[in-house]
């Protein structure tokens, strides 16, 4: 299915996680003035009971449970103490099953999972709908898109001091579009590049193999290796990953095209990629094609493909995050993506909370109380621990389990923002690929290749911003 | 009886019609589910066809890149799959191409390298087949997705590149891609096909997942619902993998009702699945019942009202030919009753004839010849009564009367027979409130007719004996009468009880005196007890005698309320003429003397008391005056007999020939002058209604206070109540009941005329 809800009835399903401790802090409630509003609304129904028989005007809405969808893209996840746990989604109906049993009053919460090339499908095909989604969680290179539509709450209100104080400042900013918070970080992956240890080494490569620790190479030195592995990996092995058969290939091309010292965006936010800084990476990686370092025509591959080739050791450098190098044992060494500075670079792929308004302020609130609930529950924060939690409790807590962690909370300060704060990645990525795919193939050249996608992806920010709308 | 066994017949009918209409209704619904699921096999077919016709489309597509591959010459096997790339990259169908060397070794468009033991694909061509059609698992081997696939592959002759020999080439297509192509809906949207394998994995679903770890599994559907007819997920799951097609009926988890209909997908492991929710079925049937229904409402409709026709046609043959019947054999009993006393007087007038000059014969003949003429009157009474009381023309009035005077009067006018015949008369009474409301005359009928047959039918020296008991209601507002004469006459066998009160009954067994009667009186008393909502009915032993008992419920009135004078003598006379003339009974003291008051009650003529007073041979004589009469009758013989009768008695006549010469007669003498008038009602000129009218304008002393009688052979109600509704003052029926008429006039003449 390409999305599958499970409703949850109070009592009829038995928790996926241990029943609430009595260490769990209350749910935080919004100080005072949510009950007094409870406190008058209880009294003005009251006295209208006793005094207008008959009116119904009041805004007392009874006993009656509040319908809570949250909407969850299927997403593959480990938790280092938890073997059972092997996809996000379940994390998350374990958080609605136990906010449905511990909130103070009947909620009905709906969690439906859907496909992670289904996100717009599956937010904006169901506004004004009642499966229009109350709370989403999702990466936030995607969901970051939806703040701009104005039905994105800005969740300040949600975060007392403690919380905040706990959460890593990166990933929190993140989150925050015009000095307001509007996404709720929950955990990260950073992305380094992996490089097979064994090819290098048969490469003559031994050099640049180091262990424990994320290294990086000048943009010389890149080139270097690239030649060699090219020139001495076998028939049907590559020296790096390249691909551009769909948008997913723009995390780590358009880190690679700050190789020459390219900003990439300018102060505004726009790409800046005809500057020479940006045409050189264009340059170095169109020549790159001729002297094989991807695998032949990568303008028609995908990740999965570059992904097979790595694990079948026919590709010597592949991008990895910190949850996946697990897979690869100590065959793979660490190493950023060149530029712009002798560091290298990394980018993250923060997942999270949103928050929606669909026009029931009830909804909103106990929305809200969710991720109250959430981010008040150590025991849920804990299940992040398998990437980089976003607390730093529970990294306190995990960080020695979470394999190489150390390495990459070390490397954060190199992750940069892959987006530039676009308010619509989405289209911005849709554009951005193709221009890739064309010099790939070698229809254009870096100049108009750089000219292309600084007008098309602009006119994509540009839009985006014209379509932008915050919710107040 | 025949009411029961009427309803037992509709009823059974209507049982047999709802059986009936249920059945067909069961056969339609069968045949129509029927149809429906001809209709599902007949989509699966078109929709398995279409799948395998998109199956050999993907083959034929792949066997043309590997033409291709020929014709681009490639020499080695990178360059293989660089053009496996590119054609991967052109193509709509194929996410990804591969070539299968002979060891197993597959080589992808995406330059991936699988060794033989790195995957199972191989395997599936072992068998020798052409082609194959698989759903990507990562079972087979992890390809270059996670993504729901299909993967199909067809066998290549031996292909020779860059030194390898490559078998087979495969092809990789994304489910969410070609699932589109195969998905097909039917009945309006709301039947859905789908395609899954032996495994029960969704090749083709209505809401495809993308990625292996979504996908849903059918089993798992199946096993969250229920299955019906005892069919187990195994026995499915066992069917699909040995390729039959089977339908099932099943309910989903959330409760809603499918019919599943499975066909294998040729050259593959797969079962295509029509699923139609059974509401469609009853969608589909509601139009055939709500047809049938109403095409059987009308057709039971339209018979029934055929047969109310017909019935209707039957009953009113049936009632007409027994209406026949009966007027035959009326006829019949008629001419035989009539020309029995007709040939009475016949005889009588032939023997007076013949002895007219021998006084003591004559008186006998004459005697005799009365006796005859009475008992033709008395025939002919009744049968107008018959005739209106069947006809249901006789209107009953609802007049206060005295149940005490009534049984008196009756037991009276019969006191003389029995004390001929030295029968013993017990009369016991129960009467709490003696004033009711009913048709006196009528009621007084019916008990003197079965007093008189009483007194017929008991002989000489026996008893009869008259119960009379009143029960008052609660209210006060009816009462219950119930009369009983029982006789110690001969009784009646059980036969002939049965049928005592049908028309012309008599037991044959009697002595002479049970001649007399006509056969009528208890089938009249009959009706009548049955008009006044009341009920007769007798017990009776052959040589014990019989028992008659009358009940009927008739409402109280106040002691003498609504009773006006002018009313009792009417009703009482009437009564004495219904009773065939009998009379001259002794009564309780204390009747009597209420009797007598009413007798003495100003203008008040013909009262019990008064005939009494004038039957008694002493009272005519005392009371013998000159009195003039006026007799109005166009019938010339009648008038010189009433003229003889009336002169013999003293009574002075003039004869008026209509009605216009006695209003002119009347007109022209003195005040005074007539003492009575006696109006035919029927004559030329002028009748006698008018007549009376035209009298009763006079301005004159006397025009208002003559006594006027009616006397006409119209003997009905209505015929009374018009005539005293023209202003006349009594009425005497003809034939002429002469001791009637002497009394009534004899009655005027003692009230000293007007």
């Amino acid at each position: 299915m390409s999305s599958e809800s499970r409703r949850i009835h109070r009592g009829m399903i038995e928790p996926a996680f241990p029943p609430t401790q009595s260490v769990v802090p209350p749910i935080p409630r919004r100080g005072m003035t949510r009950r007094a509003f409870c406190a008058g609304a209880a009294f003005l129904a009251a006295a209208g009971t006793l005094s207008l028989a008959g009116c119904n005007s009041l805004p007392f809405t009874g006993a009656a449970p509040v319908r809570l969808v949250i909407k969850v893209p299927r997403t593959g996840h480990d938790v280092v103490f938890d073997d059972s746990i092997s996809q996000v989604e379940t994390v998350i109906q374990g958080m609605a099953e136990g906010f449905q049993r511990d909130y103070e009053r009947p909620v009905d919460v709906e969690v439906v999972v859907f496909e992670q090339n289904q996100y717009d499908e599956a937010v904006k095909g169901s506004f004004d709908t009642d499966k229009a989604p109350d709370v989403l969680y999702g990466d936030y290179f995607n969901i970051s898109t939806y703040i701009r539509t104005g039905r994105v709450v800005p969740l300040d209100d949600v975060v007392a001091p403690a919380i905040r104080d706990d959460l890593f400042d990166d990933l929190w900013n993140m989150g925050v579009v015009e000095g307001r918070a509007y996404m709720m970080p929950y955990l990260a992956r950073q992305n380094v590049l992996a490089y097979n240890k064994e090819m290098f080494r048969n490469a003559g490569l031994g050099e640049f193999v180091a262990e424990g620790k994320i290294t990086a190479w000048s943009l010389d030195e890149w080139t270097r290796i690239l030649d060699a592995l090219a020139a001495s990996l076998p028939e049907g092995s590559f020296p790096m990953m390249m691909y551009a058969g769909s948008s997913q290939g723009d995390t780590h091309i358009v880190t690679l095209l700050r190789s020459a010292g390219s900003s990439i965006y300018d102060d505004t936010g726009h790409f800046n990629l005809s500057a020479p800084e940006g045409i050189a990476a264009l340059r170095w990686i169109q020549e790159g094609v001729g002297r094989g370092w991807f695998p032949p025509h990568a303008e028609n591959l995908e990740i999965e493909d570059c992904s097979s080739l790595f694990r079948q050791g026919q590709l010597a450098i592949y991008m990895v995050n910190n949850a996946s190098i697990t897979r690869y044992g100590d065959t793979v060494g660490l190493v950023n993506f060149p530029g712009p500075d002798a560091d290298g670079s990394a980018t993250a792929f923060a997942s999270g909370f949103q928050v929606f308004d669909n026009g029931d302020a009830e909804k909103l609130q106990v929305a809200k109380d969710f991720l109250s609930y959430v981010y008040t529950d150590e025991r849920w924060l804990d299940y992040a621990a398998g990437a980089i939690p976003a607390s730093k409790r529970v990294s306190d807590r995990y960080g020695a389990d979470i394999p190489s962690y150390d390495l990459f909370r070390a490397n954060a300060d190199n992750v940069w923002d892959f987006t530039g704060g676009s308010p619509d990645t989405q289209t911005v990525r849709d554009v951005f690929y193709t221009g890739i795919h064309d010099l790939l193939m070698g229809k254009t050249t870096p100049e108009e290749c750089a000219a292309l996608l600084d007008a098309q992806c602009n006119a994509a920010i540009d839009e985006g911003w014209a379509k932008s709308q915050l919710h107040e | 009886m025949e009411r029961r066994k009427y309803i037992a017949i509709v009823s059974a009918a209507a049982v047999v019609i709802v059986v009936a209409v249920c059945v067909y209704l069961a056969q339609l619904s069968a045949t129509v589910a029927g149809n429906l699921m001809t209709s599902v096999d007949e989509i699966s077919r078109h929709d398995v066809e279409t799948i395998e016709g998109t199956l050999n489309n993907c083959y034929a597509r792949l066997g043309s890149v590997a033409d291709r591959l020929e014709v681009y010459d490639v020499q080695t096997v990178h360059e293989a799959q660089e053009q496996l790339n590119l054609e991967a990259a052109s193509s709509a169908m194929f996410n990804a191409v591969y070539l299968m060397e002979a060891d197993g070794t597959l080589y992808s468009s995406s330059y991936v390298r699988l060794g033989a033991d790195e995957h199972a694909y191989d395997e599936l061509m072992e068998d020798g087949r052409e082609h194959f059609a698989m759903l990507y698992d990562d079972e087979n081997g992890r390809l270059e997705t996670t993504k729901e696939s299909l993967i199909f592959g067809i066998r290549l002759p031996d292909t020779e590149i860059g030194g390898r020999t490559f078998v087979a080439m495969l092809a990789r297509s994304d489910l969410s891609t070609i699932s589109s192509q195969l998905v097909i809906e039917s009945f309006d949207g709301q039947g859905v096909s789908s395609v899954v394998n032996a495994r029960g994995y969704y090749i083709v679903s209505a809401s495809p997942a993308t990625d292996l770890a979504g996908r849903d599994n059918f089993y798992d559907t199946l096993e969250a619902g229920r299955i019906d007819d005892g069919v187990t997920v195994e026995d499915i799951r066992r069917n699909i993998a040995a390729g039959e097609s089977f339908v099932i009926n099943c309910t989903t988890s959330a409760g809603e009702d499918l019919v599943m209909s499975f066909a294998p997908v040729a050259g593959t492991e797969w079962s295509f699945i029509m699923t139609v929710p059974t509401e469609v079925f009853s969608q589909r049937f509601a139009p055939f019942i709500a047809m049938t229904v109403g095409m059987l409402g009308a057709m039971v409709a339209v018979i029934s009202i055929m047969l109310a026709v017909i019935y209707r046609f039957m009953r009113q043959s049936i009632q007409a030919r027994a209406e026949a019947v009966a007027r035959t054999e009326f006829l019949s009993n008629m001419s035989h009753e009539i020309r029995t006393p007709l040939n009475g007087i016949i005889g009588l007038n032939h023997l007076m004839e013949r002895h007219v000059d021998d006084a003591t014969a004559m008186r006998d003949y004459v005697n005799r010849l009365g006796k005859a003429a009475q008992y033709l009157l008395s025939l002919v009474n009744d049968i107008l009564d018959m005739s209106k009381l069947q006809a249901g023309k006789v209107d009953l009035t609802s007049e206060p009367f005295d149940v005490n005077a009534l049984v008196d009067n009756v037991c009276e006018m019969q006191r003389g027979p029995m004390a001929d015949r030295g029968i013993r008369f017990e009369l016991s009474r129960t009467v709490e409130h003696p004033w009711l409301r009913g048709d006196e005359v009528r009621l007084s009928q019916v008990l003197m007719n079965i007093l008189s047959n009483a007194v017929k039918f008991t002989p000489e020296g026996g008893r009869i004996s008259m119960k009379v008991h009143e029960a008052v209601y609660a209210s006060g507002n009816e009462a219950v009468l119930t009369v009983s004469i029982a006789d110690t006459g001969c009784g009646m066998t059980k036969e002939f009880a049965e049928h005592v009160f049908d028309a012309f009954t008599q037991e044959r067994n009697r002595n002479s005196d049970s001649q007399k009667g006509t056969g009528l009186g208890m089938s009249i008393s009959y009706l009548l007890m049955t008009q006044m909502g009341g009920s007769i009915t007798v017990e009776s032993e052959p040589g014990c005698g019989s028992c008659f008992t009358v009940i009927v419920t008739l409402p109280t009135v106040a002691n003498g309320d609504g009773l006006t004078p002018a009313q009792a003598p009417s009703l009482i006379s009437s009564s004495a003429e219904g009773a065939e003339g009998v009379g001259g009974v002794e009564r309780a003291e204390k009747v009597e003397a209420e009797t007598a008051e009413t007798v003495e009650a100003p203008g008040a003529p013909g009262a019990p008391g008064a005939v009494r007073a004038v039957s008694s041979p002493s009272g005519v004589e005392a009371a013998r005056a000159p009195v003039e009469i006026l007799v109005a009758e166009d019938n010339e013989l009648n008038a010189d007999i009433i003229s003889s009768i009336l002169t013999e008695e003293g009574f002075s006549i003039t004869v008026a020939e209509n009605g216009e010469e006695a209003v002119r007669l009347f007109s022209e003498s003195p005040a005074g002058h007539f003492a009575a008038i006696l109006m035919d009602a029927q004559m030329p000129v002028m009748d006698g209604y008018e007549a009376s009218r035209a009298i009763r304008d006079l301005k004159r002393a006397d025009a208002k206070t003559v006594r006027i009688f009616a006397c006409t052979a119209s003997t009905f109600a209505e015929d009374r109540n018009r005539a005293l509704a023209s202003g006349m003052d009594d009425f005497l029926s003809k034939p002429l009941n002469v001791t009637v008429m002497l009394q009534k006039l004899e009655a005027v003449r003692k009230g000293g005329a007007s």
